[in-house]
């Protein structure tokens, strides 16, 4: 086994077996990643359920499919905003733009697709770093 | 007995907007000054049109109003799609209130 060392002269720094084990890159184990994966996934049903609950309440409708809205709508909706149309709970007039409302299930349709990509973010952050973690012990 | 066009659509665009009906002026923007977009303005207009018996078929909401948040309006966080988010035109309540009492709304 041959050496590469750094210094000079006599004086050396720094040196790396060629050819070592010891230098060479640990493989990924990919089963071991899986595993981690899914019991990470599991251990955040909770919030993963929330993400996608979130998610799904902010899918883009086709107005042509909403009675109401087909004559004159926007191409697309969502569904809070929808429901909104049916149960009018009046509050407070709130002056946020973007959410701009009287009607709280509006203000929660407009906010809805904002908390979701939060969420999202969040829950990817999370699983990725319990992932790391399972995947560092021995 | 039937109300005038115009105090009906002042009490409509009042009441969805939650401001008082001496705020609302022929002169008030829908969008800009009472903050009625996406659905809630159509809402509005449905109900206009509706007690009015005008035709709004020809009215495309789409230049005047924005689309209610989809995911799709994370995009909008990417300067390209940024100009897609910005209303339009600009519709005022007494266009609304000459649209009632010609019976019908049309885009300009």
């Amino acid at each position: 086994m041959g050496w590469n060392c750094l210094g000079i002269y006599d004086f050396e720094f720094y040196c790396v077996a060629v050819s070592a084990p010891s230098n060479a890159p640990t493989p990924i184990n990919w089963k071991k990643v899986g595993s981690c994966l899914v019991d990470s996934t599991l251990n955040h049903y909770g919030l993963s359920a929330l993400t996608a609950g979130s998610g799904a309440l902010a899918i883009p409708i086709s107005k042509s499919l909403v009675p109401p809205f087909r004559m004159i709508g926007e191409p697309t909706t969502n569904l809070l905003s929808v429901l909104g149309h049916y149960v009018e709970i009046n509050v407070p007039r709130i002056t946020i733009d973007g959410l701009a409302s009287t009607n709280l299930l509006r203000i929660a349709g407009r906010a809805n697709p904002y908390v979701a990509g939060a969420l999202l973010a969040v829950d990817v952050g999370m699983i990725s770093y319990d992932t790391y973690q399972c995947y560092q012990k021995p | 007995m039937q109300r005038e066009p115009e105090e009906l659509v002042v009490s409509v665009l009042s009441r969805r907007s939650g401001l008082p009906k001496e705020k609302v002026t022929l002169r008030t923007r829908l969008v800009e000054d009472l903050k009625l977009d996406g659905d809630d303005a159509v809402d509005a207009l449905l109900e206009i049109s509706k007690e009015c018996s005008m035709d709004v078929s020809g009215f495309d909401s789409s230049r005047y109003f924005r689309s209610e948040p989809t995911l799709l309006s994370l995009l909008r966080f990417l300067p390209s799609q940024k100009n897609r988010a910005m209303p339009k035109q600009t519709i005022t309540v007494g266009e609304l209130v000459d649209a009632a009492r010609r019976g019908h709304l049309q885009s300009r």
